[in-house]
């Protein structure tokens, strides 16, 4: 096993003449046997790294699953305040990210330098979309004071007027982040051109990230309804909800705050179940509110923007290493490996999107 | 790699996938206007289980790959499965006494 034989395997790599390698593929750690083994024991730890995500977030979806479950009301009533549209566009740059990085992965399978930058420069502008799609999301809910419970003062007679001050701050991060973006990117193309194409590549990622940050900015803000017009939906929203309001939602029982009531009074027959409707949980305030339902909200699409940050650093990892052109026919691997990881991030926010935004 | 060749997903599949994925997102944004009522929930969680699985099968190369890969995933979903559904029957059978609990703590706070 440690002798220098399996170091050196027989075959040789057809590819490692053309990069300036010897015969011993450069990226074959001393442990393996050979490629074959180095890539399936690679593949079976992102696997196992995947499986221990969708068990991370498991925990964040049983918690969503047991509030709804236990408030659906609450659920129908706070997601009017989440724009479906905004969603359904991120949910579409999510799955062509996720369509580049397979094309990226299908070049680097074939060898394709070319095609593995670009599908993952895409990818990468796809991602930053995203993230500024969300940051206009994120900041818009600030500014009429939705924020996770204990920093929740929003105030639904205000009609979507806006009192925080991002909304001021938003348009020049928006034409920052769209020159500076363009800036890093000339810098990227320069220092590629002046032969350091790893350096530049690498620059060239960072500037299309920030500058398609700036973009999905813009896309959000001319998506995003002005306050004028979301005092008007928000106003024909709460209309809807409120007849909805009559029949109990979807019928599924112990849903209904007179069953809990009833409930409760079965199990202590000694209370009287008047006193119970009176002051009891739902009727009079309640327990798990909007605020709730908001810091439900942040924390399961805030931990998935983080998944998102983390895959662009890999990405533009991979780009690095496919501009040194490391990457060939016989070694993928980890393009692979990130690939997996974008798609299982993508994956999440497939259940997500109709899980937050859709709700009725 | 030389003992055996992998798979390399064809463009036509690659682009029908996503031309798939699209269609179901526009599909289940639409139904999210109509009122299901109590199959609501279940046919929104049902496209986003078909989405899920043309991203795992197709983009993850499920299809081609170890079975044991599948294997790791299918499990990892069957535990998120068990978790959500045994912490909501616990839930629906401690609800009457987390709620006589409040009501006692709610009395004995404001008599």
């Amino acid at each position: 096993m440690a002798d220098a034989a399996t170091l050196e395997p027989s075959h040789t790599n057809p590819h490692s003449g053309s990069h300036g390698h010897d015969d011993h593929p450069e990226f074959l750690a001393h442990h393996f046997e050979d490629m074959e083994q180095q890539f399936e024991a690679g593949k079976l730890g992102i696997w196992l790294f995947l499986v221990q995500e969708v068990l991370f977030f498991s925990g964040l979806f049983t918690a969503y699953a047991v509030y709804r479950y236990n408030n659906p009301q609450v659920f129908v009533d706070a997601h009017h305040y989440l724009n479906t549209t905004l969603g359904a566009i991120n949910t579409i740059v999510l799955l062509a990210s996720s369509l580049a990085i397979a094309w990226g992965v299908r070049a680097a399978m074939r060898g394709d330098r070319t095609t593995i930058l670009s599908t993952h420069v895409f990818t990468l502008a796809c991602a930053a979309i995203f993230m500024g799609v969300k940051a206009i999301e994120y900041t818009h809910k600030w500014d009429e004071g939705i924020n996770v419970a204990g920093w929740y003062t929003h105030d639904p007679t205000a009609h979507g007027v806006a009192h925080g001050g991002w909304h001021d701050f938003m348009p020049g991060v928006m034409i920052g982040s769209l020159i500076v973006g363009a800036l890093v990117i000339a810098w990227g193309a320069k220092r590629a051109s002046g032969g350091k194409v790893v350096k530049g590549w690498v620059l060239g990622s960072i500037g299309v990230s920030i500058a398609a940050f700036g973009l999905g900015i813009v896309l959000a803000k001319c998506i995003m309804p002005t306050a004028a017009e979301l005092a008007a939906q928000e106003t024909a929203s709460h209309g809807e909800a409120a007849e909805h309001e009559s029949p109990p939602a979807h019928g599924k029982p112990g849903q209904d705050p007179a069953d809990h009531a009833k409930d409760s009074a079965d199990a202590h027959a000694e209370k009287p179940a008047i006193e119970l409707a009176a002051d009891g949980f739902v009727p009079g305030k309640p327990r798990f509110s909007e605020a709730n339902f908001f810091s439900i909200y942040f924390i399961m699409t805030g931990v998935h923007a983080i998944h998102i940050i983390g895959g662009m650093i890999v990405i533009t990892w991979i780009i690095a290493r496919a501009a040194a052109g490391h990457f060939n026919a016989d070694y993928y691997g980890p393009v692979e490996y990130v690939a997996l990881y974008w798609h299982l991030v993508d994956l999440v926010w497939i259940y997500l999107f109709p899980l937050l935004y859709l709700i009725h | 790699m030389s003992q055996h060749t992998h798979h390399i997903s064809s463009p036509a599949t690659l682009i029908s996938t996503f031309v798939a994925l699209v269609a179901l997102t526009v599909l289940t944004c639409a139904l999210a206007t109509l009122d299901l009522g109590e199959f609501d929930m279940p046919v929104t969680l049902g496209i986003a289980t078909v989405k899920a699985l043309l991203v795992a099968v197709i983009f993850m190369q499920l299809q081609y790959d170890k079975l044991f890969n599948s294997i790791l995933l299918i499990s990892a979903a069957a535990f998120l499965v068990l978790f959500i559904g045994m912490t909501i029957l616990d839930s629906k059978e401690c609800r009457p006494d987390v709620e006589s609990y409040l009501y006692d703590q709610e009395l004995s706070a404001a008599p």
